[in-house]
């Protein structure tokens, strides 16, 4: 076994991403263009993964787990560590009850304590709360109106939708979207430190906000909160930061943990699909002929334009491998977008394709800690979508294009106008 | 081994395998080793993702299902009381009569 030299290999920079959609579609061309290099490294050399095979290999190796929250944070749980709080400290404090910081044994209760609020079945019954709220945010848009589809339509659909399943009032919605948006800056690829304030106080509020639902929550007798607060007391298992997680301390720190995707990367869903769709005219025109159709749309909608451009993992124990062998203790990035986008998994992959086989996808990662919450995610975009085509509004785009975020490792759309008309109605 | 198919799949758009050869293990791998393609298993057969659902009908009598996979089944909108994972089914060494449908996408 030879030791993977991660040193040896080309950067990510020698291909041309340095973070964000524009430099991703570059990127991939570049890098997909020849069967070598394997992997990549990181400006701190660290391994990236970015084909699909390794991503799927790596993603479902036992040896491969989360990053745990003590290695993200490690000033924070050093003995005799000052008591003053630094920069960065109330991200740890919410991602520190997430389940992507948490490794076997706490992992698989930790999940399955999630799935039974938000598997597929659960979520189906959830959605006709969404197309209430969805209902209501279509509907308050004019005809003849340009709108940015980000903020005015996905972001408040889903920010509507998890505000009212926990009982969040009006201007609670107000702040904890605020905070959703302020929480875009946790995936800068360089923080500063303003950064880091403005997100420690959008985490502070945003899990203080979700503390609150919890309570009101459990005083309405929430079934789905009685469960989790009965599961969490049946969790047994001693924290400890360096691998396998720290077990939540209440339900409300189980939803700030959890909902960080829900209400801020579940928006990035719903928006990029409307932006595939719109960017491919016959599909949408096709998708609206025959609804059934939609949720194969919206998967080659997120193949596509994933919201996840790269996130990283642990190496919990030596990884052996074709001869190779990554050790212990090394942080790999996982660049799960370009999965989507290796042509030896999805010929053309810069083609609409709703026929296209379907295996394969890393759109929502790989592996036991592929995301819990995806189901939401899906359920949102495409009840959205729905409710579209129920109130016969056609989108098209508007006359400035629309943004993405630069230097970024999410696929996120900073604006994105449209104009909106509406079939007139008979009545 | 008889003239019988030991294993009989149905896709979900109707096209069917028959297998009548196979080596004891997970009923996924035997799926996979068919090339029987239209079953994500995107958490690699951990139990962790539920995209391995199956219908399974035998002649003999497979243990049940654990807490895992029956908390796993729980949550899909396609469950029935057929319903297993694919990743937590072993299959001995061809004795077994199976019929398998593969379950709708959730």
């Amino acid at each position: 076994m030879t030791e993977l030299d991660i040193k040896s290999l080309p950067a990510l920079s020698d291909y041309g991403f340095t973070g964000g959609r524009d430099n991703f579609r570059v990127f991939c061309r570049k890098v997909f263009a020849a069967p070598e290099p394997r992997f990549l490294r990181t400006a701190e050399n660290n391994l990236v993964v970015f084909r699909n095979a390794d991503l799927i290999r790596f993603g479902t190796a036992p040896e491969i787990g989360n990053q745990p929250i003590g290695r993200m944070y490690p000033a924070r749980f050093k003995q005799g560590a000052s008591p003053e709080r630094p920069p960065g400290w109330e991200i740890g404090e919410v991602i520190s009850s997430q389940i992507f910081t948490f490794n076997p044994p706490l992992h698989g209760p930790a999940r399955r304590m999630i799935l039974n609020w938000l598997g597929p079945k659960q979520v189906g019954q959830m959605a006709e709360l969404a197309r209430d709220v969805a209902r209501t945010v279509i509907g308050r848009i004019r005809d003849g109106e340009t709108v940015d589809l980000v903020e005015t339509v996905a972001e408040a659909v889903v920010v509507g939708f998890w505000s009212r399943l926990l009982y969040l009032t009006d201007e609670e919605a107000v702040v904890i979207g605020r905070c959703a948006q302020d929480m875009t800056r946790l995936f800068r690829t360089n923080r500063s430190q303003e950064d880091l304030q403005v997100l420690d106080k959008a985490f502070a509020e945003y899990a203080r906000l979700l503390h609150l639902a919890s309570i009101r929550g459990l005083e309405r007798s929430d079934p789905a909160m009685l469960e989790i607060a009965a599961r969490l007391k049946e969790i047994d298992i001693p924290d400890d930061p360096y691998e396998v997680g720290l077990v939540p301390k209440s339900v409300g720190a189980v939803l700030a943990g959890n909902l960080v995707d829900g209400f801020h990367t579940a928006a990035l869903a719903a928006a990029n699909t409307l932006y595939v769709l719109l960017d491919t005219p016959e599909a949408l025109a096709a998708v609206r002929r025959a609804p059934d159709t939609l949720p194969r749309a919206i998967t080659e909608a997120l193949r596509l334009e994933p919201p996840v451009l790269a996130l990283n993992r642990y190496a919990l124990r030596d990884f052996h491998f074709d001869g190779l062998v990554l050790p212990a203790g090394n942080k790999i990035m996982m660049m799960w977008a370009a999965g989507n986008h290796d042509p030896s998994a999805f010929p053309e992959p810069e083609r609409f394709d709703i026929g296209r086989p379907q295996p394969g996808l890393t759109t929502f990662g790989s592996g036991v800690h592929i995301c819990p919450g995806r189901h939401a995610g899906v359920m949102l975009t495409r009840v959205m979508l729905e409710e579209f085509f129920a109130q016969e509004v056609e989108i098209g785009k508007a006359g400035k294009p629309a943004e993405w975020i630069p230097d970024h490792f999410m696929n996120q759309l900073s604006v994105f106008p449209a104009s909106i008309s509406r079939a007139e109605r008979g009545d | 081994m008889t003239d019988t198919p030991r294993l009989h799949v149905t896709g979900r758009d109707g096209s069917t395998w028959q297998i009548d050869a196979y080596a004891a293990g997970s009923l996924l791998s035997i799926l996979r080793d068919a090339g029987v393609d239209e079953i994500a298993a995107l958490c690699g057969g951990n139990c962790s993702c539920a995209t391995c659902h199956v219908y399974v009908e035998t002649a003999a009598r497979l243990p049940e299902p654990g807490l895992e996979e029956r908390e796993m089944l729980d949550t899909l909108v396609h469950q029935t009381p057929l319903s297993r994972l694919a990743c937590q089914v072993t299959v001995g060494d061809g004795a077994e009569l199976l019929r398998v449908r593969i379950a709708p996408e959730e």
